[in-house]
């Protein structure tokens, strides 16, 4: 190998990594040997928007049947509040009353005073006297 | 023994084991040949730095699951490439506050304009990919062939071809530049 490349081999061999760099690459190391934990802070805004999603339904029914449940405070103004909240009704009138037409119930049969109380209806003794009355 | 004094393998071997401070004498010893390795690849030898940080972060992950089957410094060296690269490719998408980016002259010279290293650099950069690389592997980090064929994914007649028409080719240059090194 010629004295040129000899030098140039010298020279290049003088080069020297800068003191400090050592020191940077442990720290780095120790650095990344580190369990990374920059998934946290996101994995954390997850569970809280899903918890928040699940549980805000859950709580807006319950709190919707808390207030059905839960009775007014009784005051004389929620009282007039409630009388005025009931649907009205249209009282009737007398002469709404009067101008009812009610049919007229059939007549009741008179009873006849000569005939002797009976307790049956003689179909036969009826037809002869309609035919004595015919001949006659 | 201490951990300095092991071997490479050894020493992945006590990271792989779990040994305390069995990383940082890793550290130690690599770090000025994988910086000068991002050196010399990098567009913009200013993220030398964060280069060579990565590599290490990479390693840290990936040693606990080397297999041996190359040395630990070729495993760095294609992990070095690869971030290099990674770096070079973001650079040619976001240029630094509009400066303009020559690409036929390679990394960008400028940068370590008085330095030793940008001398180096200046040379080096003028070869072709492979025969650059085979120059820093075998000349420069004094890798065996073999390594350096395994560096490269390539057979040891290829490594020493390109290392023939580097080694002429850089005698050339420097005899063309008169760079006084």
């Amino acid at each position: 190998m010629s004295d040129d490349i000899d030098k140039l081999k010298r020279d290049y061999q003088d080069m020297r990594a800068p003191a400090h760099l050592a020191t940077r690459i442990r720290a780095e190391v120790a650095d990344r040997g580190q369990p990374r934990r920059s998934w946290l802070p996101a994995m954390t805004t997850v569970a809280v928007a899903v918890a928040a999603i699940t549980i805000t339904p859950i709580l807006l029914q319950r709190q919707s049947t808390e207030k059905i449940a839960t009775p007014e405070p009784t005051s004389m103004s929620s009282l007039t509040r409630l009388s005025s909240l009931k649907p009205e009704m249209s009282t009737p009138s007398l002469s709404k009353l009067k101008s009812v037409t009610v049919p007229a119930l059939p007549r009741k049969p008179k009873a006849d005073s000569e005939q002797t109380p009976q307790t049956y209806f003689d179909i036969e003794d009826e037809n002869l006297k309609e035919k004595v009355h015919a001949y006659s | 023994m201490t951990l300095t004094e092991k071997s490479d393998v050894e020493l992945v071997r006590e990271f792989k084991a779990g040994t305390a401070g069995a990383f940082d004498a890793i550290v130690r010893r690599f770090q000025d040949r994988i910086y000068r390795l991002a050196c010399v690849w990098l567009y913009d030898a200013q993220n030398a730095d964060d280069a060579t940080q990565e590599v290490f972060l990479r390693a840290h992950k990936g040693l606990r699951r080397f297999g041996f089957r190359a040395a630990p410094f070729t495993w760095l060296y294609r992990t070095t490439r690869y971030v290099c690269n990674e770096f070079n490719r973001r650079r040619k998408t976001e240029p630094l506050d509009g400066e303009p980016i020559d690409y036929r002259n390679g990394p960008d010279r400028h940068v370590l304009e008085h330095d030793t290293a940008a001398q180096v650099r200046a040379l080096v950069a003028e070869l072709p990919e492979r025969q650059r690389e085979v120059v820093l592997l075998r000349i420069f980090e004094e890798l065996s062939v073999a390594d350096t064929a395994t560096a490269m994914g390539c057979r040891e007649g290829t490594v020493k071809a390109l290392l023939h028409k580097a080694t002429k080719r850089l005698r050339l240059d420097i005899e063309q530049t008169g760079l006084e090194l």
